[in-house]
């Protein structure tokens, strides 16, 4: 019987992109408990609802993360709209999709870069974050921003995007698929990384379902549930899509449903690029907000909900935002029992955490 | 065997040149749409404080009786909601980045207090007897209101598509046009677009009103637009005849026909045409 | 799961004294728990549990006055306790038998219950 002492994670960590608080219970190299604490980086945005219009809100409800952003403008825009009950044109709905998918595909890639840091493996890291690179001058070219994007608005798109632009930048991601393929052998194929990935962390699939768990958490460990099925969450429907999941649930499962959706982003945008139709991608939209509606996406760490609630005047009366790091905090604590002090930071990374989208 | 994977990558990476740029030696090249800073050209600023109103981040602001237009820098969040909000379209998103600093930068621009027409005595509505003590006074005064002249007016419409505000309500059948006064901020975006010229900031003057006409008509004319018909799908409902204010519109059976002079530009007859047949082109 | 589902909106409401014996069923028929939040409407607290199952969305919809003490669901969905801790840390609402309570240190605000509306 071992000497329980108690050892805080975080909030500063070499490995941790965003600040949360862990206590672990340590007996002899062995975690016996985890208990989370978050609050670091509560901002307090949804009660901005009381000072921004609804279409400043959409501005305020992007920048929650630098990550995740494309997906909230999107969330908030269309929870707006639907309460309003505006349709939008069909082109904007493909174009939406399509930016949904760049910012998929760069959200994986940083974070294939952080887990190679948290093993070490510093240049992998490098290389990964070099191709997120092209992606970015992709989203800067079209959108007019690196990480925040600006684009979405309450009726549509605010810049439209030329169907020659579109055909460049599937050609571009046709060319960056080799490097792709390289780097992401080393992931899957390499002895010193599958060393430290496989068989740790393992969440069966009762406990996925128990606790909850959404995203590559949940498909990692055999639950293949993912929103893109839906069809009131872009124009899906029209691109013939799978979830991809795997069944072992430990961390390399995670890993390799990640580097899964990576490929497959490249093929949806390839499709919708040549499905896409002609027309306005915006409509306007006067008056005010009045009812409720509640908006569900898949964000790349998972589903995240939105839900405008009007009353008749310009500002919301409520604005909310359940993002899927909420949700697998649980499946995190659950992970971290039993496992050695030292892969810890393997497996917080592998439930991708967002905290700042966690706090809002 | 699974060892040494990234070799190829390394191998590869060894022989090609670096990633990354030598900044500050070597500078970076924007893109065409990147959204950097905001550029303001005071000369078309009218200080209507519109920007300042939509800016989500709080960060300009516009002193009216002052002459100033000033932005905070490091509070902007580049979303460029001023730059389409403003009616005179004098902001400008530029790709180039604030330079980062050690202070936070408080930019403040000039501009010119624009001065309205001198007024006088109107036969309809407003009285303007409290007002008359300031006659001389030449500065622009909040109590200026927007009034239209409604015999010229056809009720076309255009002012209330311009109003950036959403202060004018008209309607073409029922022949209204009103102006909510507190909303309006008389940024005068109708009354530049209005094509009867009928709309004016404060009471307008014989005099003023005179010399703008004979303004005009030295200036040299503005390029119109019209409607132009696409005879395939055309099915000569009439509705666009019907719609059009000024009745400059005929639509006998393959026959459509449109006198110039009276089309005033308001696109009515196109947004009701069950056709798609009608579009708006310039003519010079 | 790989069928493609139409998803409706979906607002039903729920007595403070059924809310258990409601979230029990849901949790045998197979639902999974998605959120909570609460909004203040003219003093009163509306608190919207949402939950999923094959994704069909179901939302409950319980309205409480202030002052008023609601049973926790923690001990049906575990989860929950991040939604009830973070409601009582920014609104101020009580949850009773909570399975991890952080006695209101969850969010480390600087004033207690800020989003309240005695505020």
């Amino acid at each position: 019987m071992g000497k329980k002492t108690i050892i805080p994670f975080g909030p500063q960590h070499p490995v941790l992109p965003e600040p949360v608080h862990i206590d672990l219970v340590v007996e002899d190299e062995t975690v016996v408990e985890a208990i989370p604490s978050i609050g670091f980086i509560h901002r307090g945005l949804e009660k901005l609802v009381e000072k921004r219009d609804y279409t400043q809100m959409v501005y305020v409800i992007e920048r929650i993360c630098g990550i995740c952003s494309f997906g909230h403008g999107w969330g908030a825009a269309s929870a707006i709209e639907g309460a309003m009950n505006v349709k939008v044109p069909e082109r904007a709905e493909y174009l939406r999709t399509i930016l949904h998918e760049l910012s998929r595909l760069h959200s994986h890639l940083l974070w294939l870069g952080l887990l190679a840091d948290a093993f070490g493996f510093e240049s992998l890291f490098m290389h990964c974050w070099r191709i997120r690179e092209t992606i970015l001058d992709i989203l800067e070219k079209t959108t007019g921003g690196r990480v925040i994007f600006s684009i979405c608005k309450v009726g549509g798109l605010r810049k439209d995007i030329d169907n020659e632009t579109l055909r460049e930048i599937s050609e571009t991601l046709e060319g960056i698929k080799a490097e792709l393929k390289d780097i992401t052998t080393v992931f899957i194929e390499d002895d010193s990384v599958k060393n430290r990935l496989c068989g740790v962390g393992v969440l069966s699939k009762e406990d996925a379902i128990e606790l909850c768990a959404v995203g590559p958490v949940a498909r990692g460990s055999g639950v293949g549930q993912d929103m893109r099925m839906t069809d009131n969450h872009g124009v899906y429907k029209d691109l013939d899509f799978e979830p991809v999941v795997e069944e072992a649930g430990d961390c390399y499962a995670r890993c390799k449903v990640r580097i899964g959706e990576v490929f497959q982003s490249i093929e949806l945008i390839k499709k919708a690029v040549d499905k896409i139709p002609d027309g306005p991608v915006d409509v306007p939209v006067k008056g005010n907000v009045e009812g409720e509606y509640m908006v569900r996406l898949e964000q790349p760490r998972g589903e995240a909900y939105y839900y405008a609630k009007g009353a008749g005047t310009k500002f919301l009366q409520r604005m909310r935002v359940r993002t899927p790091t909420n949700m697998n905090i649980p499946a995190l604590v659950k992970i971290l029992q039993g496992c050695d002090l030292a892969d810890v930071p393997m497996m917080v990374l592998t439930i991708d955490p967002c905290i700042s989208c966690t706090e809002r | 065997m699974g060892a040494f994977k990234i070799a190829k990558t390394v191998l590869k990476s060894a022989f090609k040149k670096p990633a990354t740029l030598m900044y500050p030696v070597v500078e970076r090249e924007w893109q065409e749409r990147t959204r950097g800073s905001i550029d303001i050209e005071a000369e078309k600023c009218i200080l209507c404080g519109i920007c300042s109103k939509r800016c989500p981040a709080d960060a300009i602001n516009v002193d009216r009786k002052g002459g100033k237009w000033e932005i905070h820098r490091m509070q902007c969040v580049q979303c460029g909601e001023c730059v389409e909000a403003c009616p005179k379209k004098c902001l400008e998103m530029n790709p180039k980045y604030t330079e980062p600093g050690a202070e936070k930068v408080i930019d403040i621009v000039d501009v010119e207090v624009k001065k309205p027409a001198p007024k006088a005595d109107k036969e309809d509505g407003k009285k303007n007897d409290d007002k008359k003590t300031d006659s001389n006074a030449v500065e622009a005064s909040d109590d200026d209101k927007l009034v239209c002249d409604l015999d010229a007016c056809v009720y076309c419409g255009l002012c209330a598509k311009t109003c950036p505000c959403d202060a004018l309500e008209v309607d073409r059948k029922a022949k209204v046009w009103k102006v909510d006064d507190d909303a309006c901020v008389k940024c005068g975006a109708c009354v530049d677009k209005c094509p009867k010229k009928c709309l004016s900031i404060g009471a307008p003057s014989d005099t003023a009103a005179s010399e703008n006409k004979e303004a005009e008509q030295d200036a040299e004319p503005v390029a119109k637009s019209v409607p132009v018909v696409d005879e395939e799908k055309c099915v000569y409902c009439n509705m666009c005849a019907n719609e059009c204010p000024s009745e400059a519109i005929s639509a006998e059976i393959d026959n459509w026909t449109l006198e110039e002079e009276k089309c005033v530009s308001c696109g009515a007859c196109v947004d009701v045409c069950p056709a798609d047949a009608l579009t708006m082109e310039t003519v010079k | 799961m790989s069928e493609r589902v139409d998803v409706k909106q979906n607002f039903t409401p729920v007595e403070l004294s059924q809310l258990l014996t409601k979230v029990k069923d849901l949790k045998d028929e197979g639902y999974r728990f998605a959120q909570a939040c609460a909004t203040v409407v003219d003093d009163k607290f509306e608190i919207l549990y949402s939950f999923d199952k094959e994704y069909k969305l179901l939302n409950l919809r319980l309205v409480i006055s202030q002052g008023e003490e609601v049973e926790s669901i923690t001990g049906i969905y575990w989860p929950a306790f991040i939604y009830e801790n973070e409601m009582r840390d920014l609104f101020g609402i009580q949850f009773n038998h909570m399975e991890l309570d952080y006695q209101g240190n969850f969010f480390k605000v600087a004033e207690p219950t800020p989003w309240s509306p005695k505020k």
